[in-house]
């Protein structure tokens, strides 16, 4: 009987099979390589967009930033000039407390003023890239007057006007006054917070240092 | 149409012919008893080495067998196949087999048509010399086996007996082939030689043959004897007329097929012409690229790896067309990226000169005026609650009109906030939402003891309610009273002349005040 089935010997395919394997790998060469290319263009562009977007949100900053600048800079320019916004004058504001002890000839007057903290929870509306920082002032003493007390509250406010609260106080009457000579008839005990803002070194630390850790 | 080759091997001549639109041209006929039917082949098949040729055979020794076989499936059935036609054919050179149907009762066997063909010698130093003339041969046909694919295109009949004449020039001693089907199956297929020596005496004997035939069916119960046995003659036009005026049996019924007619049906563009049933079944076989029986290994190689390698660059071709217009696609794409990018970097350019531009005007502070805004926002909130004695003062001073009978002994301004109950909630508030909160402080009054009780109480009383009237005081409570006139409170007091020590009466009260 002959041989109905055909067997595929491979060495007559032999060139046909080079060319195809030729043809397979320039095919896919070739197609990498453009596929590469047009990734890189892709990525380029990407790259590009965000840039593009970023800086135009950049300048619709600047120009939100110009119109502000003209409501709220000569504000900002007194409050800097106050000291509210920059670094903290306790130098000044122990020459204050003791200007007006002095002023009033108080027979005693004591004040001590705590580390400045900052203010982790502002509120929402407050730029993370600012720091509220708080130093607490208490002060405690004698005074001839209740009015002795308003008197020191405002030599506090012309040396930082707008920038303290009162957060407890005590006025205690003395149970007998006298009036002809310099004692004590009203106990006073205070605690104060000034505040002063500033820009916020941990978020210059992360402008400068990239996600990675890298420096920018 | 591209002309298309073909060799016809009966067992008495070799054709060579070439098909086209036209029909079918004999380029090349001999007998097998040709002296130099070798030489001429040679000489022949030399002449169109490399041609793509089908060789068609019309051979005596075809035998067609029925076979049931189990049904099974996969290399199963193939062994079972090979095997089968060892037993059933163990003579022959080729096999065909086609399965016909399955059984429907019993084991439901498969039914199987198989034909075997002994090649005789001068078929086999043919295929020799087309091997050896690296003729390119696509396939082996069997006439008989082709004669099946007519059953669409004539009338339909329970059985018949179909005349077909061998191919060949020659006057007498003519060969015709039988092919007998019943329910459009081939049952029997045989080639006769029909003797005489002129034309007519062939036909006569060709009568008698088919007369025989039709003994033989019936003694094989293939026909029964009362039915008349239905005979196509598909031979050319003369040779049909003339044998249909020969006397027959009443049995045998002698019918006339239109080759014409057929190649019409059979999808054909008609023919200049067509002497008989095996060139037009070759001309179909070429047109319609019918699947050959056959294909031997040697014989057909040659066709086999011309196969092999035109898909080979058939496909190596369309891999780099499509890669090529894959590459152009993506060049083209990134082309109108990187312009689209270029355009995007002109305007970022604009940009960048606008925002430096801006940047100056507003680099005089050192911070942004976002922040500014930021700045001035939160000193307006602190310095509206900075909860001065300034405030409470004033608020206490339009109190006290009128009542200088009371003494303020001590003010106490509370740290805690108001609504400090939930600690929690006082916990995750910012600090800009404590400093809205309301603030509250404690007055310690103290009244003199020469009032009564009834006017302490009073004058308490109106106090309170002159606090109350202040626009910022929300609420006035006493903490603490020398004198409870509560019912639900302890009233406990030393009274009579001893007890007069001059310490005033006192009350503490609770403000709660708006900044």
């Amino acid at each position: 009987m002959m041989n109905n089935e055909n067997h595929i010997n491979w060495h007559h395919y032999k060139k046909e099979i080079l060319l195809f394997l030729g043809s397979f790998i320039f095919a896919i060469v070739i197609v990498v390589t453009f596929w590469i290319s047009y990734q890189n263009a892709g990525e380029i562009k990407l790259s590009t967009s965000q840039e593009y977007d970023e800086l135009s949100q950049d300048v619709r900053d600047a120009v939100e930033g110009k119109t502000l600048l003209k409501e709220v800079g000569v504000s900002f320019k007194l409050l800097k000039s106050q000291g509210f916004y920059g670094d903290e004058d306790r130098l000044g504001l122990t020459e204050t407390l003791k200007k007006a002890a002095d002023k009033l000839k108080l027979p005693s007057f004591k004040y001590s003023i705590s580390p400045q903290q900052r203010i982790k929870n502002v509120g929402a509306d407050f730029s993370r890239r600012l720091a509220l920082l708080e130093s607490i002032v208490t002060f405690e003493g004698g005074l001839l007057h209740e009015a002795d007390f308003l008197h020191i509250v405002n030599e506090l406010d012309s040396f930082a006007e707008g920038s303290f609260i009162v957060n407890a106080c005590q006025l205690v009457r003395e149970p007998s006054l006298t009036l002809f000579e310099i004692t004590k008839n009203v106990g006073i005990s205070c605690n104060l917070s000034f505040y002063t803002v500033n820009i916020s070194e941990k978020e210059i630390e992360e402008e400068e240092f990239d996600e990675f850790g890298d420096e920018i | 149409m591209q002309k298309k080759y073909g060799v016809y091997l009966s067992d008495s001549t070799v054709v060579f012919f070439e098909v086209d639109n036209l029909g079918v041209e004999l380029l090349f006929e001999e007998y097998v008893s040709s002296p130099d039917l070798e030489e001429k082949c040679n000489s022949l098949f030399n002449k169109y080495k490399n041609t793509e040729v089908a060789v068609f055979l019309d051979l005596i020794g075809e035998e067609y067998k029925h076979e049931s076989m189990p049904h099974v499936s996969g290399k199963d059935r193939e062994l079972l196949l090979a095997r089968k036609q060892q037993s059933l054919f163990p003579g022959s050179d080729l096999v065909w087999k086609t399965h016909v149907e399955r059984e429907k009762t019993g084991r439901k066997d498969d039914v199987y048509l198989m034909m075997g063909i002994q090649l005789p010698k001068m078929v086999k130093d043919t295929f020799s010399s087309l091997i050896e003339n690296e003729l390119t041969v696509s396939g082996v046909y069997s006439m008989s086996i082709l004669e099946n694919a007519l059953q669409k295109a004539i009338p339909k009949s329970e059985q018949h007996l179909m005349i077909s004449r061998v191919l060949g020039r020659q006057q007498s001693h003519r060969s015709y082939r039988q092919t007998f089907s019943k329910n459009q199956e081939i049952v029997i297929s045989r080639v006769t030689r029909a003797k005489g020596e002129s034309v007519d005496e062939s036909l006569s004997s060709l009568m008698v043959e088919i007369e025989r035939m039709h003994h033989f069916l019936n003694g094989a119960k293939h026909l029964r004897s009362d039915h008349t046995l239905n005979v196509i003659v598909a031979c050319a036009d003369k040779e049909t007329r003339r044998l249909l005026s020969k006397n027959t049996d009443s049995n045998i019924e002698l019918k006339y097929l239109d080759l014409y007619q057929l190649a019409t049906k059979l999808g054909l563009e008609r023919p200049t012409s067509v002497s008989s049933l095996p060139e037009l079944l070759a001309s179909l076989t070429l047109n319609k690229k019918i699947a050959p029986h056959f294909k031997p290994k040697e014989l057909c190689a040659k066709y086999q790896q011309n196969v092999i390698n035109n898909l080979l660059k058939k496909t190596a071709i369309a891999m780099v067309a499509l890669s090529l217009l894959v590459s152009a696609g993506l060049w083209w794409n990134s082309q109108v990226l990187k312009n689209e990018t270029n355009k995007i970097n002109a305007l970022k350019i604009d940009l960048s000169d606008q925002h430096n531009a801006l940047g100056l005007e507003l680099s005089g502070e050192g911070i942004t005026p976002q922040l500014m805004e930021n700045t001035v926002r939160l000193y307006g909130k602190i310095s509206k609650n900075q909860y001065t004695p300034n405030s409470v003062f004033e608020v206490l001073a339009e109190a006290y009109t009128g009542f200088h009978d009371i003494t303020l002994l001590e003010i106490n301004w509370l740290a805690e906030k108001v609504d400090m109950e939930d600690e929690q909630e006082s916990r995750v508030g910012t600090f800009l939402t404590a400093l809205n909160e309301p603030r509250q402080f404690t007055v310690k009054l103290g009244l003199p003891k020469t009032m009564s009780d009834r006017e302490v109480v009073e004058r308490v009383n109106s106090f309170s309610t002159s606090l109350l009237n202040h626009v910022k005081i929300t609420d006035v409570s006493q903490t603490s009273a020398a004198i409870n006139i509560k019912s639900s409170g302890l009233m406990e007091r030393t009274v009579g002349a001893e007890s007069k020590d001059g310490k005033p009466i006192e009350f503490t009260l609770l403000v709660t005040m708006k900044l």
